[in-house]
């Protein structure tokens, strides 16, 4: 049961990762590297490191996101 | 007589790699050219000089090949500058490159660049997989963390073993890490903020108008953001209790804190008050890390307050104080630093 | 595979998917994902390295006496790195973000291929 978790959370991992490198959409980018992030927060629950699993979801998946939200909105006069 | 040689092929080399930095930098096909000429004839003709000195045998061969290297270079170099003139055109005035020049540089580089790219990944590829190939899983601790894992629930009295190690036994590198972020918040000041002094500040209609938040987001925000605080407040009290402590809670608080900010778009935070409130949470962990020096072991020792019993909510010295102050100092930063990105 | 070589590997893999994508794009905002996708992988390493089979969170409660803590537990000193190292990473983030923005701000452009001239 645990192993069948771990197989999906790191397939889940991988495809976003690649998904964050390859989309055309800059804001589907940064969401699909925060999906990443969560995934990960998930896999360290499992792997017994719930104090590392509490800061990635918070930090990785939620400021980090929202930073790259507000960067790209400054910046959207130069995709046109 | 080798220091002599080893001394002529190092200058030899010098020259050598001045011609080979030239050929990336200048500008030109024809200062190009006359830097990999000049300073790469000189710089074998020392090499061999230097050679000579090992082997005294082999001079005559030396000096034959130095005549033909003086020979060749000046030569292909003019039939270089020839072929450059025909093609390229005669040089400009001003040191720019020619533009089908540097065309034709841009194109080719392109080229280039994906072809390293993709040997710097498989490259590191083979050696990941070399690593990960390696690995074993553990079946015991290693013997630094078995005796943290025999230590913090004895002598701390702290039953989170990790919140121990990051707040008495490894204190200093969180006090370091505090301080990292404290830099990253002031330096963001310095770059996005500035208001009316700023350097390059954008005209002023490219700046946007906050725009209304919606129904939805309102009405969650006035629901979750007291809910959101009051889980941070108890991550950071219970740190030393349970999975948590100041940066988990930290975090958790500037999760509120920018709800709070997307719910009310015209919510402006007093940046002045955040950076007041976290130099006193700082100034209170030094304190208490010199109190750690008088009353206990070392720099923030956490035995200065009591132990009190094993799992209760006082207990653990001052782990808990450390965490509130570390978690007030932890949120405020992130808050800092998301509301000058916003702002 | 074990889950802690399967979430090394997977760690490993990420680490390679974001210098792939630092070295090919030409956006800026897109080589930062590219960074922050480097540093989700390397601490996905830090903590699958500290893995011990079958073992729990080093945290004692109800579950994890006292007495079999040192056998059952797993590594809390990875955990404790990659705490330190995730705040870290946010704010290294923030920063390059906050030079991408200035950059704009200054050249109207984020292609990288516009700020050659400022290389070396």
């Amino acid at each position: 049961m645990l192993e069948l978790l771990v197989n999906l959370l790191c397939g889940g991992i991988l495809v976003s990762g690649v998904l964050a490198v390859r989309l055309k959409s800059l804001l589907a980018a940064s969401v699909s590297a925060g999906l990443a992030s969560l995934f990960a927060a998930v896999c360290y629950l499992l792997l017994g490191a719930p104090d590392v699993a509490m800061t990635e979801a918070s930090i990785g998946s939620g400021l980090s996101t929202i930073i790259f939200l507000y960067a790209i909105h400054k910046t959207r006069n130069a995709r046109e | 007589m080798e220091l002599i040689g080893s001394v002529v092929v190092f200058i030899g080399a010098v020259f050598l790699f001045s011609a080979g930095l030239g050929m990336l930098r200048m500008p030109d096909a024809f200062t190009r050219i006359q830097a990999g000429t000049k300073a790469s004839t000189l710089g074998n003709t020392l090499i061999l000089l230097g050679v000579a000195f090992y082997h005294p045998d082999w001079s005559l061969k030396l000096l034959i090949i130095a005549y033909f290297v003086l020979m060749t270079n000046p030569i292909s170099s003019h039939a270089l500058a020839r072929a450059a003139n025909a093609v390229l055109g005669p040089a400009a005035q001003s040191p720019v490159a020619h533009p089908s020049g540097a065309d034709l540089r841009k194109r080719s580089g392109n080229v280039v660049r994906r072809v390293a790219a993709i040997l710097l990944v498989v490259l590191l590829g083979i050696i990941f997989a070399t690593i990960a190939a390696n690995y074993s899983e553990r079946t015991s601790l290693p013997e630094l963390a078995a005796a943290y894992v025999d230590l913090v629930p004895r002598e701390l009295g702290a039953p989170n073993i990790i919140t121990g190690i990051l707040l008495t036994y490894r204190a200093f590198d969180t006090l370091g890490e505090v301080a990292v972020l404290f830099m990253v918040a002031a330096g963001l000041g310095l770059l996005l903020g500035g208001g009316s002094k700023g350097l390059d500040r954008a005209p002023a209609w490219e700046s946007v108008k906050a725009t209304p938040s919606t129904e939805i987001v309102k009405n969650g925000a006035e629901i979750l953001v007291p809910l959101i605080a009051i889980f941070a407040v108890y991550i950071v009290m219970h740190g030393h209790l349970g999975p948590g402590g100041g940066f988990q809670g930290g975090a958790a608080m500037a999760c509120c804190v920018l709800l709070l900010l997307l719910a009310k778009s015209n919510y402006r935070i007093k940046l002045a008050h955040l950076s007041i409130i976290e130099s006193l949470a700082g100034l209170l962990i030094v304190l208490v890390g010199i109190a750690g020096i008088i009353l206990a072991g070392g720099f923030l020792d956490s035995r200065v307050l009591p132990l009190g019993e094993f799992g209760a909510f006082f207990s653990a010295g001052a782990i808990p104080v450390l965490s509130i102050l570390l978690g007030v100092k932890v949120g405020c930063e992130l808050s800092v630093i998301i509301e000058r990105f916003r702002a | 595979m074990t889950i802690s070589s399967l979430v090394l590997s997977t760690g490993l893999v990420l680490v390679l998917i974001g210098i792939w994508g630092i070295l090919t794009h030409r956006d800026i905002l897109r080589v930062i994902i590219g960074f922050a996708l480097m540093g989700t992988g390397s601490h996905l390493v830090i903590i699958a390295i500290g893995y011990v089979g079958n073992g729990t969170a080093p945290i004692i409660d109800e579950s994890l006496v006292l007495a079999e803590a040192p056998t059952r537990s797993v590594d809390p000193i990875p955990s404790a790195l990659a705490v330190t190292a995730i705040v870290i990473g946010f704010a290294v983030t923030a920063v390059m973000l906050a030079y991408a923005i200035r950059l704009y701000q200054a050249k109207k452009t984020l292609s990288i291929d516009a700020f050659t001239e400022s290389k070396w």
